[in-house]
């Protein structure tokens, strides 16, 4: 348990980072020197307009792909240094992500999903874990049921358990909430601020929602491939930002 | 290292589209099944050849008197023949062909002696005449005269009764020797003649000769079968020169067991060296006889099946080349359809060899799939096609070769088409894969 004041570890250190997308022979600029740091037990949210590199950042720090200048080190570790491999194994197992589709494999299980991540780690499914992460997210009952039998919320619900399958350090939201209705997705929010605040699991989302972001302990905003500002709240700002929104509901 | 999960990912990854899936296979199986069918089937009458090419040759070399009809031929006494009441009066007396200068028992007796590329020689004349039983002509109008060398020359084997003897040889007996084939336009179906009495018009008169054996018969070339009535050398000779006629021989055959091209051509080449000595045949002066090795159209003939088995067996592999293209194909199809299967597998840490070997056993399991289906249509297809074509009847067999081809092939058209778009999926970068699927 951490005190959400605390100030951990860096996960996430990133240093004049640029990525450069190569569109034939136009070369355009996603991401332009980037520094940031991270640390353990920090809510992050990344807002910004479509083409702000956003997502760029995001895949970045997820090592689904590397940068072109500059360092980035994930809990040390200066992943262009890293083989495939190793890349691999960080990021199965240190990292869990939500993505805005759900990504669940439909010819799967609920609870399969799940045990996904634990197969590419070198397990057998955990599926006692695999178990208890459903019921943790509510869905101890659905764990039988395919995808396409799960409305929207269930099925994110489903990859936030696969999510944290690995039990990683760092959790990686790719507008985890941009498909869902609004009740589903403040239930998301809470499961997620709840992860952040009892075990300490350090979270970036990418959002354009303010009722997302207005959650989060801290908020990156970008433009045109730039970190143009970073503004960390103090805890009693976030909470009460909240419930003037719930009250307003 | 390679995690075994994977080729699980690919059976769930094959099941969740099943139609597609049997689609793909059914290339592969029309490919394998067509491949095993045609070398079976080309194996069957490659066998079927070599049986009617071994029958009608026997691996024998043949001498005959220079000149276009070989042999001294002895004609059927007409008056004899008339007195028998077999020709009517003034029938027809069949023509007589030219008599050049012949091979005797001296030349025989030359290779028995000096050829050691050769097992055994055989003369042989031939007697033409009308052949009786119970006052009824038979169709055949022939007897050969051999030397008791026939049996081992022509490997043949007896049905009923025993061949000639010495004794028989020396004394010129009346006893004949019955082709089985014969045997049964005359007697019917597994007659057995021994001891009957044969009349035959081929000498001053007509003389009853005893049949004393029965030769198995052997099926010959192309329906030719041998229907011969064997007689002593002797006899037959005695019979040619009663008629005032050559008792030279028409034929010499001799044994040569080597099948080696260059063995038999040494072998010939060591019967026309004893040959051109004991016919005092002087340095430069051309051979008054010609050798004709039998073997030689059997090789021929062999060549040319193994030409058609090769070509049918080309054409089959086009049809296995074109299911191998089509399973490519679905597989680079499915790569780009499930791209975004393959950034969130990345996401959830699989590495590239994981995403590789999971699309390359998606590959490999529908090819074997394939072949093992295509195996056994191609098995059974063999042997049903073998049911229906006479002349393979029964000489199909599936060779565990044929068999290890064909799993052999399955597997390397399903790694070829597999590798490339398994190499593709893993190359692909995560994110561009996500963003596919968003």
């Amino acid at each position: 348990m951490l005190d959400k004041a605390s100030i951990g570890e860096p996960v996430i250190e990133m240093e004049g980072v640029s990525r450069i997308y190569q569109m034939g022979r136009v070369e355009v600029p996603a991401l332009v020197g980037a520094n940031l740091i991270v640390r353990q037990g920090e809510f992050v949210a990344i807002m910004g307009p479509s083409g702000s590199g956003k997502t760029t950042l995001m895949n970045l720090i997820g090592c689904l792909d590397l940068p072109d200048e500059g360092t980035y080190k994930l809990q040390g570790k200066d992943v262009n240094t890293l083989s495939d491999a190793r890349i691999s194994r960080l990021r199965g197992e240190g990292i869990g992500f939500v993505f805005q589709n759900y990504s669940l494999l439909p010819a799967f299980t609920a609870l399969r999903n799940v045990q996904m991540p634990h197969y590419y780690s070198e397990g057998r499914g955990n599926r006692k874990r695999a178990m208890a992460l459903l019921e943790q997210v509510g869905l101890g009952k659905r764990a039988k049921h395919k995808p396409l039998e799960l409305s929207g919320g269930e099925q994110q619900r489903v990859a936030v358990a696969r999510a944290l399958m690995n039990d990683p350090f760092l959790l990686l939201g790719d507008e985890p909430t941009g498909n869902l209705d609004s009740a589903s997705s403040h239930e998301l929010m809470n499961l997620l601020e709840k992860l952040n605040r009892e075990t300490g699991l350090t979270i970036v989302l990418v959002t354009h929602d303010s009722s997302v972001s207005a959650r989060a302990g801290r908020v990156i905003h970008m433009r045109d491939g730039q970190i143009v500002a970073d503004e960390v709240k103090a805890p009693g700002e976030v909470v009460s930002h909240v419930e003037g929104q719930l009250a307003a509901e | 290292m390679i995690r075994l999960i994977n080729l699980w990912f690919a059976l769930l990854g094959l099941g969740s589209n099943k139609l597609r899936s049997a689609l793909t296979t059914l290339g592969v199986i029309i490919g394998v099944a067509a491949v095993i069918i045609i070398v079976s089937l080309g194996n069957g009458l490659r066998r079927s050849t070599e049986i009617q090419m071994e029958a009608w040759s026997a691996g024998t070399v043949e001498i005959r008197p220079g000149g276009m009809w070989g042999g001294p031929v002895m004609m059927v006494q007409p008056e004899a023949a008339y007195k028998e009441g077999i020709i009517a009066a003034g029938g027809e007396v069949p023509f007589e062909p030219p008599q050049p200068a012949g091979l005797t028992l001296r030349d025989v007796e030359a290779l028995e002696r000096l050829a050691t590329a050769t097992n055994g020689a055989l003369g042989q004349v031939e007697v033409y005449g009308q052949v009786i039983y119970k006052g009824r002509s038979l169709p055949m109008g022939m007897a050969l005269g051999v030397s008791n060398r026939y049996m081992q020359v022509y490997r043949q084997d007896l049905k009923y009764g025993r061949f000639f003897t010495e004794a028989e040889q020396e004394s010129a007996a009346p006893v004949i020797v019955l082709d089985e084939s014969f045997v049964k336009e005359v007697w019917g179906e597994d007659a057995n003649p021994v001891g009957e009495l044969l009349r035959m018009a081929m000498g001053e008169t007509p003389q009853n000769y005893a049949v004393i054996g029965v030769l198995k018969s052997r099926q010959g070339m192309y329906g030719y079968s041998s229907r011969s009535i064997l007689v002593p050398l002797r006899t037959a000779q005695l019979r040619l020169n009663q008629q005032g006629r050559s008792q030279n021989l028409s034929l010499i055959a001799v044994r040569v067991d080597a099948r080696k091209s260059n063995e038999r051509e040494y072998a010939v080449a060591q019967i026309n060296t004893i040959l051109r000595a004991s016919r005092g045949l002087a340095q430069g002066t051309p051979e008054d006889y010609m050798i004709y090795d039998s073997l030689e159209y059997s090789d021929e003939s062999a060549r040319i099946t193994n030409l058609m088995t090769l070509i049918l067996s080309l054409i089959a592999g086009i049809s296995l080349v074109v299911g191998s293209i089509g399973l490519m194909n679905i597989m680079l199809v499915m790569v780009s359809e499930r791209t975004w299967e393959i950034g969130l597998r990345r996401a959830m840490g699989a590495r590239q060899i994981d995403v590789m070997s999971q699309f390359l056993a998606e590959a490999a399991l529908l090819s074997l799939v394939g072949g093992a289906i295509g195996l056994g249509i191609g098995i059974a297809g063999s042997y049903a096609a073998s049911q229906f074509i006479e002349q393979i009847k029964g000489l199909v067999t599936v060779t565990p070769d044929v068999v290890g081809i064909a799993v052999g092939i399955s597997a390397v058209v399903g790694i070829a088409s597999g590798l490339y778009p398994a190499w593709r999926a893993s190359r692909l970068q995560p994110t561009r894969a996500l963003r596919h699927g968003t």
